[in-house]
């Protein structure tokens, strides 16, 4: 029995080492025939197998990571869904959403007062175009306020043509650099702060821009009926005495405008750099003669992947008639944080500053445990600036004709908490910045809280002309 | 306590005999290190050499700048030789309770796709799958809807490397494989502003052959939305070889979420897939007519 197992057992060893010979002699031979084969064969299919083994090994990494979510999907019948949904392509078929939007209106100021309405937005500005209105009542005049706006958007390549009409009645500020967000709502409504001078604009406005790969083009006219408008509310939650109580008076007068700007990409440089120019004239029946230019520098630069260093240059000339609704505005989280907004101007303006911004989250750069859903950053800033000409908040004048007097310069460094909450822009910021003015100056050291881009003095790509209007 | 008094003359060498005694571990451990340790040892082969004649190579290396010139160049190719296609696109949304559990099925659903140049698309649905409630009364809050442009030139791969956008990216070369008759590039490209955290960064693989992008793989520095987002994980895009183009075949994302999302729960998984590719075969007008047109 063990005699016949054991020449079975060898027996069976025999015929392992004779399929293991041929195995090793199979593989030998379909090596050379896979060999000539692939010598014989067109080259670019073994070189694209050899490529699609080498991108496999890659995807199978990733659907290993990405688990069910990048499994093959079940082709079983989809052809004959295909079939069945062409034929009834009521089936499945999307209703056609119009677009139409609904929205609030709350807004308060102190020559408005709580301002409530509503709004409504109706189709989409790249089909037929976007067609929107607000309709509110401002409770301290006891007006209705409101507009229409229409926005076509065309794209075609690279380009994006943009037309925007817009008509009715609104209480902007008077600064054309402002930027309106709903912070400055709250806290006028909460407390009573807001140093902006408001005006009424009654009237129409036509915009046309042309965004290329690496400018902007835009050009307007605008036919507003401008006037003054005094304080009516000086209330708020809080009960505090508002920052500002009177109004500054706008020049009376119907304002007929055309306006051009240049956005543009400068080449081989992190350059962007903005002119802007509004002329006035009696010649297009305005009551109001005077042109306005401004021209901005600003570039955004990496150091590292760490700091980012923003430096902005401004230049503003405003030349014939100088009404306060066109003049130039000094101060501010968006100028010099030091000098409290809407208290220096001037029909001309001279700006400088850098921003020198920590844009990783500072616990992370610390190693400290835990991810926080609010990253800070750090921030360090300095500053100088200069307005002069007739001041429209002071009536003084200061002397200069294209350069301020060397008294007139204010200088400021600071430093800022931020945090980049990405909505609704993801480029935003929230800063709380503490600023100190330097040199012979009276304004001394001031805590801001603002929001804004980083480059906040220059337009911005991917819209109107218009400054982002938060 | 006791006090141990030395006499002075005894001093230096009571001193000396203790830097000799300080000393003995490493006299010890060097002659140990010398001495054959047991066991099998280490031969050296030193009889054997060879060396490689250097080749100088004459031939100018193609620059960062000119690899980016021909992506952009091969990219445009391939939209240029494109008339038409259709595909079947699956979009696949999964939601996790934890950040590291199992995903699950929020909605799944295929489309038949046709394009076909200068601008007709027509998007039929084919199949939608949607999670089943919890409890009977929740009522199906995500409803994914999918609408396909007329638009091929998936700028979804080739978004870094599009003529207007060089600028605004810092790109290195990583690496270069060869692969059977294909030199791979791999390139990184990163933001160059740091301001957008929404800018992405991320590596592509290119054939050289071609200069077409066949593979990316992108990340996020930041979170582009901290308050909600905690990160994107990894966002990985794949192209097919279907004849003679390379298509778009994969976009999967993953994101985690600081706080569980309605749905959604701790985090979202999306996953567009895309197959059964026919291209330019001469669709039909009738294909066009009717049905979602965008």
């Amino acid at each position: 029995m063990m005699a016949v197992r054991g020449s079975l057992d060898r027996a069976a060893g025999r015929v392992r080492a004779c399929r293991l010979a041929a195995a090793v002699l199979g593989g030998v031979l379909a090596g050379v025939l896979s060999l000539n084969a692939v010598a014989r064969a067109d080259q670019p299919a073994a070189a694209d197998s050899l490529l699609g083994r080498y991108l496999d090994n890659l995807a199978d990494s990733t659907n290993t990571h990405f688990g069910e979510l990048a499994a093959p999907i079940d082709t079983t019948g989809l052809d004959s869904a295909r079939v069945f949904a062409l034929d009834h392509p009521e089936r499945w078929g999307y209703r056609k959403r119009h677009g139409l939007s609904l929205h609030p209106v709350f807004e308060f100021n102190r020559v408005d007062g709580p301002v409530m309405g509503a709004g409504a937005a109706l189709g989409k500005a790249h089909q037929w175009g976007k067609l929107g209105g607000d309709w509110a009542w401002a409770a301290g005049p006891n007006l209705a306020l409101g507009h229409v706006s229409y926005l076509k958007t065309l794209r075609r390549d690279n380009e994006r043509w943009d037309l925007s009409l817009w008509g009715g009645r609104g209480t902007p500020a008077m600064d054309r650099e402002y930027e309106r967000h709903d912070l400055r709502t709250f806290a006028a409504f909460i407390s009573g702060r807001g140093r902006e001078q408001f005006e009424r604009q009654d009237g129409v406005v036509v915009r046309l821009s042309r965004e290329g790969r690496a400018h902007r083009l835009s050009a307007a006219y605008r036919d507003e009926l401008e006037s003054p408008l005094v304080t009516t509310a000086t209330w708020n939650l809080r009960k505090k005495r508002p920052e500002v109580i009177d109004n500054l008076a706008a020049s009376f007068g119907r304002a007929r405008e055309l306006q051009y700007e240049l956005l543009w990409r400068v080449p081989k440089s992190p350059v962007i750099a903005q002119l802007e120019h509004a002329t006035s004239s009696h010649a297009i029946n305005s009551d109001f003669e005077y042109r306005r230019t401004r021209a901005v520098l600003g570039a955004d630069l990496a150091i590292g992947r760490v700091v980012a260093l923003v430096p902005q240059v401004e230049y503003g000339a405003l030349k014939g008639e100088l009404i306060p609704q066109a003049a130039f505005t000094l101060g501010g989280p968006h100028t010099l944080r030091s000098i409290p907004y809407a208290t220096v101007g001037g029909s001309r303006l001279a700006l400088a500053k850098l921003d020198v911004i920590m844009v990783r989250d500072v616990f992370e750069l610390l190693h400290l445990p835990g991810a926080s859903p609010v990253p800070v950053q750090l921030a360090a800033f300095g500053a100088v600036g200069a307005a002069w000409g007739r001041d429209p908040y002071t009536g003084v004048v200061r002397p200069g004709l294209d350069w301020p007097n060397a008294a007139d310069w204010h200088k400021e460094v600071g430093v800022a908490v931020m945090f980049q909450p990405g909505i609704p822009d993801p480029a935003m910021f929230v800063r709380l910045n503490w600023a100190r003015a330097v040199g012979p100056s009276d304004a001394g050291d001031r805590f801001t809280i603002s929001i804004g881009r980083g480059l906040d003095r220059l337009g911005k790509f991917g819209g109107l002309g218009r400054r982002d209007q938060e | 306590m006791s006090n141990l008094t030395v006499p002075r003359a005894a001093r230096p060498a009571l001193l000396l005999a203790l830097l000799l005694f300080a000393c003995l571990p490493f006299v010890s451990r060097s002659s140990a290190a010398e001495s054959p340790a047991p066991g099998p040892t280490l031969a050296r082969e030193d009889t054997m050499t060879t060396s490689v004649p250097e080749v100088l190579v004459r031939a100018p290396r193609v620059t960062l700048d000119e690899i980016l010139d021909r992506i952009a160049r091969g990219e445009r190719r391939r939209d240029s030789l494109l008339v038409d296609q259709s595909f079947v696109a699956t979009m696949r949304v999964m939601g996790a309770k934890t950040d590291d559990g199992p995903p699950f099925l929020l909605e799944e659903s295929a489309w038949q796709v046709y394009r076909r140049k200068p601008g007709d698309a027509r998007s039929v649905m084919l199949r939608r799958t949607t999670r089943k409630p919890d409890k009977p009364k929740d009522k199906k809050k995500v409803n994914l809807q999918v609408t396909f442009g007329a638009d091929m030139s998936e700028q979804v791969v080739n978004h870094a490397f599009r003529p207007e956008e060089r600028r605004n990216f810092r790109y290195r070369i990583l690496g270069r494989d060869i692969v059977g008759g294909h030199v791979i590039y791999r390139i990184r490209f990163e933001p160059k502003s740091l301001l957008d955290p929404a800018a992405p960064s991320g590596q592509v693989w290119v054939d050289a052959n071609e200069f077409v992008i066949l593979r990316q793989e992108v990340e996020f520095e930041r979170s582009p939305s901290p308050l909600f987002v905690k990160d994107i994980d990894r966002v990985v895009i794949e192209r097919v070889r279907v004849g003679a183009f390379w298509m778009l075949h994969k976009v999967l994302i993953r994101a985690k979420f600081r706080f569980s999302m309605p749905d959604f729960g701790k985090r979202a998984e999306i996953g567009m897939l895309f197959d059964r590719y026919t291209i330019n075969t001469g669709l039909a007008d009738s294909l066009f007519v009717g049905g979602e047109k965008e």
